[in-house]
């Protein structure tokens, strides 16, 4: 963190700590999100996401695979996730890193723990199957990449659909099997500041954080929770928190499905 | 007249010496994106990095302190390097945030810093573009006087585009600085940003 | 290139697959200043190309032992997204095209970025395919100039690039991904359009003496048109001036 980045975040702690906020939204308030079903129709599904400033795109491709030798009647789903350099001057080019990875795993974990892609329906034949794959990325950063990411990833495969499959291979020319979406989730991701929780930490908020919790629903139970940096929560936040995230579900959900 | 330049853009038929063009086959052409005035003879530049020059005075952040040297985070490539003045009574330590003059720039583009006294303790810091600064100053400071009479705020602008804000409705300051930044471009600035913050302020 | 066996007729009485005349461009839009974090920008949709370029600096070179006391130094990178194509998923990440294809678009900015301003800093340019379809190396050098321009950062003019092809036997411009795929020939070229210097030259493919002419010429012609689109795209940025 450069000089000016640690003046910066002693103030956001600080006003947090009083109980508000830069830009006067309340703890729990969510920022605008905008949505662009989609944007991209070489791929066979995509959306983009802006959360407050932040903006993602997330892109789905179907492949023919051999399925898993575990999952031999089973389709695949893979999630990666990339912080483009051109999003922040902080992220640099190369290899996927650790940021990167957890990013792209705990949007994996809610979208497969939430059972939102019947991978049955994936299975084509024997030794063959539909693999997804979902790639985010990340444009523009101003915070919650977790929350941005998993709409633009939920959204996305909302929006796929799947070439017809005939003599054992896709005609790219005939996308019009719509995928199918067992159950919707989202996720809210909370940042810990002394005592006091906020959800939706933009990119000043989240340097300032100590602790951060992302909490994936589907409006009934949890499906998917990660605890990042070095701070803690206590066992009644937590449940306080899964309480909020099962309220903003609906909310969010209804965003999705627009 | 003003009109918009592009780099490559031939702003003279024959050599004229000015900011941001150079010369090619005896005729003057604009390097940056900028404005023309005819009149005046100049390319202001529309966007840009910052270049430290001797005598600007700018605002950063004390980032290391040696023995007999610190260097100051400036927006820049290289820190500025500051020897801390003996009779001064200020003694920088890191994480202060500074008000500071170029007394000049070394070998390698390393500003060599001198005066240094800090801001009030618990200023907020923001960044914008370099670029912009000569609007947010205003002729002769008259903007950002205009800014600090109304608010009661106390802001240190730094050409480097480090600005520090302290005392009375930092949002509000905050608030004008930015609305100049996105509207640099266009006249008018002056009355537009005393009336938006006079309604502001009188909310509170 | 792919094979001819099932190569489609790419050429209808002097039309193409999409009816566009030989000299003809496709579609092209530009916006500027599109990221917030970025020092320039510019999202480019040209055809059903899709690109983000993003430009920072010039800011401390990292590391510090690649830095030049005599002027900036410049880093570029161009990549596809693994959604980008209609068929199948790409890998992510940089392979010997990209890597190839960022150094002759790093070359062609390095001549007209102004660098002896910026000593001992970077200049980074990052330019991402999010759909190809074709010609992409120009789109993104298109996109890059304007992004460039955007961050303020001297230059000596505003580079402008395109495709030339040979389809069923005839010199075009601007080919798409299935003309790119069965073209005679592809020489994509950057043009400084002060001087018409070339500032990126490569070809493969077979072309006579008098195909080259032609398709300079119709390309130089293009040019303006991309030029203009490139200058609006800036000028959008600063409406009421």
């Amino acid at each position: 963190m450069s000089g000016i980045d640690i003046v910066k975040s002693n103030y956001v702690k600080e006003i947090i700590k009083r109980g508000e906020r830069l830009d006067k939204r309340g703890a729990f308030d969510i920022r605008d999100i905008k949505i662009e079903n989609n944007p991209l129709f070489n791929a066979e599904g995509s959306a983009r996401v802006n959360l407050g400033l932040t903006d993602v795109i997330a892109g789905v491709k179907a492949v023919i695979e051999e399925p898993h030798s575990d999952t031999p009647k089973e389709g695949n789903l893979i999630v990666s996730a990339e912080l483009l350099p051109a999003a922040s001057a902080d992220f640099e080019t190369g290899p996927p890193g650790p940021a990167a990875i957890e990013l792209a795993r705990v949007v994996d974990r809610g979208i497969r723990a939430g059972r939102c892609i019947d991978m049955e329906g994936l299975f084509l034949e024997e030794g063959k199957s539909i693999s997804l794959y979902v790639d985010i990325y990340v444009l523009d950063y101003d915070g919650n990449l977790f929350d941005a990411c998993s709409i633009a990833a939920m959204r996305a495969l909302m929006n796929t659909k799947l070439p017809k499959y005939e003599n054992g291979e896709f005609n790219m020319e005939d996308r019009s099997v719509p995928l199918k979406i067992e159950s919707i989730v989202s996720s809210t991701t909370y940042g810990k500041f002394g005592d006091v929780i906020i959800a939706d930490m933009n990119a000043e908020e989240e340097a300032a954080t100590d602790a951060r919790l992302t909490i994936t629903t589907d409006g009934k139970a949890v499906k998917a929770m990660q605890k990042g940096l070095n701070g803690s929560f206590t066992i009644d936040e937590v449940e306080r928190l899964v309480g909020i995230s099962l309220k903003k579900h609906e909310e969010l959900k209804s965003k999705m499905e627009s | 007249m003003r009109r918009i330049v592009l780099p490559g853009d031939m702003v003279a038929e024959d050599r004229v010496r000015m900011e941001n063009t150079y010369f090619r086959d005896g005729k003057t052409f604009a390097s940056v994106l900028g404005i023309l005035d005819d009149e005046r003879g100049s390319v202001i530049s529309l966007e840009g990095a910052w270049k430290p020059k001797s005598g600007s005075e700018v605002v950063g952040i004390i980032r290391s302190v040696d023995r007999k040297t610190c260097s100051i985070e400036l927006n820049h490539s290289a820190p500025g390097i500051l020897i801390p003045d003996r009779n001064s009574r200020y003694s920088p330590k890191v994480g202060d945030v500074v008000e500071s003059i170029i007394a000049r720039v070394e070998r390698r583009n390393v500003p060599i810093m001198e005066r240094a006294r800090p801001v009030a303790e618990g200023a907020r810091v923001i960044h914008v573009k370099p670029s912009k600064i000569p609007r947010i100053l205003g002729k002769n400071n008259s903007m950002l006087r205009q800014i600090e009479e109304v608010t009661g705020a106390r802001i240190s602008v730094g050409v480097n585009g480090i600005i520090a804000i302290s005392g009375d409705n930092t949002d509000d300051a905050i608030y004008a600085i930015r609305l100049i930044e996105e509207n640099a471009h266009t006249s008018g600035l002056t009355d537009r940003v005393r009336d938006v913050l006079t309604e502001r302020v009188s909310r509170h | 290139m792919a094979s001819k066996a099932n190569k489609p007729k790419l050429l209808e009485k002097g039309r193409r697959r999409d009816g566009r005349a030989l000299d003809e461009l496709r579609d092209i839009r530009i916006k500027a200043g599109v990221l917030n974090n970025a020092d320039g920008s510019a999202y480019v949709e040209w055809g059903n190309n899709r690109i983000l370029a993003a430009v920072y600096g010039p800011r401390e070179v990292i590391p510090k032992h690649f830095s030049n006391p005599n002027g900036a130094i410049v880093k570029c990178r161009y990549s596809m997204a693994p959604f980008s194509s209609l068929e199948g998923h790409g890998r992510s990440g940089q392979n010997r095209r990209s890597i190839e294809i960022s150094k002759v678009i790093k070359d062609v900015f390095e001549n007209v970025i102004i660098l002896g301003e910026f000593p001992d800093s970077e200049i980074d340019i990052f330019m991402e395919v999010l759909q190809g379809d074709g010609s992409t190396r120009a789109a993104c050098i298109n996109a890059a100039s304007v992004a460039l321009a955007s961050a303020g950062i001297p230059m000596r003019d505003l580079v402008y690039s395109v495709s030339i092809g040979k389809i069923d036997g005839e010199i075009g411009i601007d080919m798409d991904m299935i003309e790119d795929n069965y073209s005679d020939a592809d020489m994509p070229i950057a043009v400084s359009p002060r001087n018409n210097g070339l500032l990126l030259l490569q070809m493969d493919g077979d072309l006579s003496e008098s195909e080259l002419k032609k398709g300079f010429d119709m390309a130089l012609e293009a040019g303006k048109r991309i030029h203009n689109i490139q200058r609006e795209a800036l000028s959008e940025m600063y409406k009421g001036v």
